[in-house]
């Protein structure tokens, strides 16, 4: 064991990298994990088993006070979240003050909130971090220790964002491991600005909805790829029907005559739907799903999809009803 | 008056490396004329003691208030100190062998590469061996020299151009585990190819000293990455009758006003210029020319770094800019010939001059390297 002993609070795989370089670098003496499926909780915990290290699963928001018994026994040097599905106690956070630390994957303080990689890859943004802070009382809101730059490239969809994210951490935590076991004094980090803190809660359902009257084209473009793996898609409707669009381009040379968006225009192939959107511009959808699965051209077309089918956002369907 | 930091690592092949930097960058800043400039020098030992590394840093920044540091350091070390300087925003610039290639690591704000572009430098070698009519070649590193990815740039420069790589071989660490004795099977087998050889120091100079024992009038032609140009070295190393081509990033015989007052400048100071010594006077002529912009900017290195990467500067090597992207210098190369001096030792010829290095460095960078990272922990490569 390295002098440094550290703690990792995390959600599931996005944490992977970051458990194998701690323990590979012998620094990790226990993993708490919320929120993940089963399986992926029973093979971290066989994991800690193998490697002798403390484990803890909290089921809900409910039972977190168990992390702190947990956390007083273990009595770790540091303590890293990431991705860590609920919010610590505050008398959690003052008992290990400056003792936790947080690994948020987006730019803060101008992405704070649960879900920035949806919200970065929303806004189109073309760069995104991943920001290594201290934990205090509020979300993501302490000071910066360091922040690792990321560019976004065109075509990076959720899961690929959040695969480079993940990857940028597990180098991240050794960073962060190896300042604190060299560093002479305290790691005190940069005051956040709050003048440009923007706090972004948990999206709803309507937030991963398509509104084809008034987003453009790339607007409709960044909401897909910010939903992709991560929601099945983003939501559009056909008539009663939610639908999923998981992937979608922009084709600049198709020409159709102009009218209303949302409407099905074309069937390339007999595989890619193009759909006008509000900007005149052509998007087209390789691949269609509901909530149970990718939709073949066949049962699409039972459920009415054809050419010069509308796509509408789910409170237009109620209001026309 | 502003503190400028230069971290100097010690060599067991080049015992006088921190000397020439230090001298090196004196002379730059006096010929840049800066008065301003205190330069504050601390030792890191081979760059393997992660403690003394950061703990030196560290006190640079805040005990002698630094406003740049330049390290010699390899990629690993600059990892080590990388959240170091972004927590403290300031600027790390380190003095880069360029065994390694930019992409290994994240870019950061924090940190440029001044760069003596050795991996760029073996790409445009193994590609003047394409271009020169060699469809086949064999790569001769050494186990020291192997561990960095200036290998992939050497074999993509001879690939990429429509040739194939019909071998490699990597010696042994020690003079007694040097050995090249299967040369002479692989050259059977392939006898068109040529080598492309890649070495530094010792290995350099076994390299010419044992291809000329082991093949003497056989020898076919090879192409080597510029730490085996390095005139000291080839001073010392035995030439071996073949033809010796390669792509320098710097030499004595370039000729350019500044580059000979620069020697002449490393001269009077009782020393004889080298690529140590250049680093070191480009490090002060970037220091000097960016002293307003760091008083201006409050000494945030995020910021400083953005101003240095819009500028260009003046080497003896040529003009010096940095690419926006990968933070990391790039300079006209010099494609060069070994000849043989009038002792029996090797001498270097400059050949010609090679300024668009762009679209070579974008292929470079372009490579995709999976999990592959260069393994060594040592501070750096060097000549």
């Amino acid at each position: 064991m390295n002098e440094i002993r550290i703690a990792i609070l995390c959600g599931g795989p996005f944490a992977f990298p970051a458990l194998q370089k701690l323990a590979f670098e012998k620094y990790l003496c226990g993993v708490a994990i919320g929120g993940s499926d089963f399986r992926v909780t029973a093979n971290i915990e066989e994991e800690c088993k193998k490697n002798n290290f403390a484990f803890l699963e909290i089921n809900s928001g409910r039972n977190i006070s168990q992390l702190e018994d947990w956390l007083i026994e273990l009595k770790p040097d540091a303590v890293f979240s990431i991705c860590f599905p609920y919010k610590l106690s505050n008398e959690l956070i003052q008992k290990f003050e400056g003792q936790i630390y947080n690994f948020h994957p987006g730019p803060l303080p101008e992405f704070r909130g649960p879900a920035p990689i949806f919200e970065v890859l929303k806004k189109g943004r073309r760069e995104t971090a991943l920001t290594v802070h201290r934990m205090d009382a509020e979300y993501d809101s302490g000071n910066i220790i360091f922040s690792e730059r990321i560019k976004i490239e065109e075509l990076f969809s959720y899961a690929a964002l959040a695969e480079k994210l993940s990857r940028i951490t597990g180098m991240a935590v050794v960073n962060l491991a190896e300042m604190l076991k060299f560093s002479r004094s305290k790691i005190a980090g940069t005051v956040q600005d709050e003048c440009t803190a923007t706090f972004y809660p948990f999206p709803k359902d309507s937030d991963f909805e398509i509104d084809w009257e008034k987003m453009n084209s790339d607007e409709v473009l960044n909401l897909i790829r910010a939903c992709s793996d991560w929601t099945r898609g983003a939501i559009t409707w056909l008539g009663e029907e939610k639908l999923r669009i998981p992937e979608a381009t922009i084709d600049s040379s198709l020409k159709y005559p102009h009218g209303r968006p949302g409407i099905i225009v074309d069937l390339l192939d007999e595989q890619k739907w193009v759909v006008r959107s509000v900007d005149q511009k052509y998007i087209v959808i390789p691949q269609i799903s509901s909530d149970f699965g990718v939709l073949g051209l066949n049962y699409l077309r039972e459920l009415g999809l054809d050419i010069n089918s509308e796509f509408s956002k789910n409170n237009q369907i109620l209001n026309h009803n | 008056m502003l503190n400028i930091g230069l971290l100097l690592p010690r060599s067991p092949y080049y015992n006088s490396l921190s000397f020439e930097m230090s001298a090196g960058f004196k002379a730059g800043l006096k010929h840049a004329g800066n008065n301003d400039i205190r330069l504050i020098t601390d030792n890191i030992g081979f760059g393997t003691d992660k403690q003394q590394v950061y703990r030196a840093a560290e006190k640079m920044l805040m005990d002698d208030d630094t406003a740049i540091i330049f390290a010699f350091a390899g990629m690993r070390t600059t990892q080590l100190l990388r959240p170091l300087f972004m927590s403290a925003n300031r600027l790390l610039i380190v003095l880069d062998s360029g065994a390694s290639l930019p992409q290994e690591w994240p870019v950061s704000p924090n940190i440029l590469y001044l760069s003596l572009n050795n991996a760029l430098g073996a790409r445009l070698a193994a590609k003047r061996a394409a271009h020169d009519g060699f469809k086949e070649g064999g790569m001769v590193t050494n186990y020291y020299d192997g561990g960095y990815l200036h290998t992939l740039a050497l074999t993509e420069g001879f690939t990429s151009n429509g040739g194939a790589i019909r071998f490699n071989i990597a010696t042994g660490y020690l003079r007694e585990e040097y050995k090249l004795d299967a040369l002479t099977e692989h050259l059977d087998k392939y006898p068109e190819s040529c080598l492309l050889g890649l070495a530094s120091g010792d290995f350099a100079q076994w390299y010419y000293e044992d291809t000329k024992a082991l093949l003497g009038n056989k020898l076919p032609a090879s192409y080597v990455a510029p730490f085996m140009l390095e005139e000291n070295l080839l001073s010392r190393s035995v030439f071996n009758g073949g033809v010796t081509k390669g792509v320098a990033s710097w030499s004595k015989k370039i000729v350019n006003p500044l580059n000979n007052f620069f020697m002449e400048s490393m001269k009077s100071m009782g020393r004889e210029a080298s690529l140590f010594s250049l680093l070191g006077w480009e490090a002060a002529t970037i220091s000097a020319s960016v002293t307003d912009a760091m008083v201006q900017n409050n000494f945030q290195g995020n910021l400083i770094g953005e101003v240095i990467k819009t500028a260009s500067y003046e080497s003896p090597r040529g003009i010096i800019r940095f690419n926006d992207e990968w933070n990391t210098s790039l300079s006209p190369m010099y494609e060069a010939e070994v000849s043989v001096a009038d002792d029996g030792k090797c001498a270097l010829n400059v050949t010609g001059k090679i300024n668009d290095i762009d679209a070579d460095f974008s292929q470079m960078v372009s490579a995709e390297l999976g999990e592959t990272i260069s393994g060594w922990f040592n501070s750096y490569t060097c000549c």
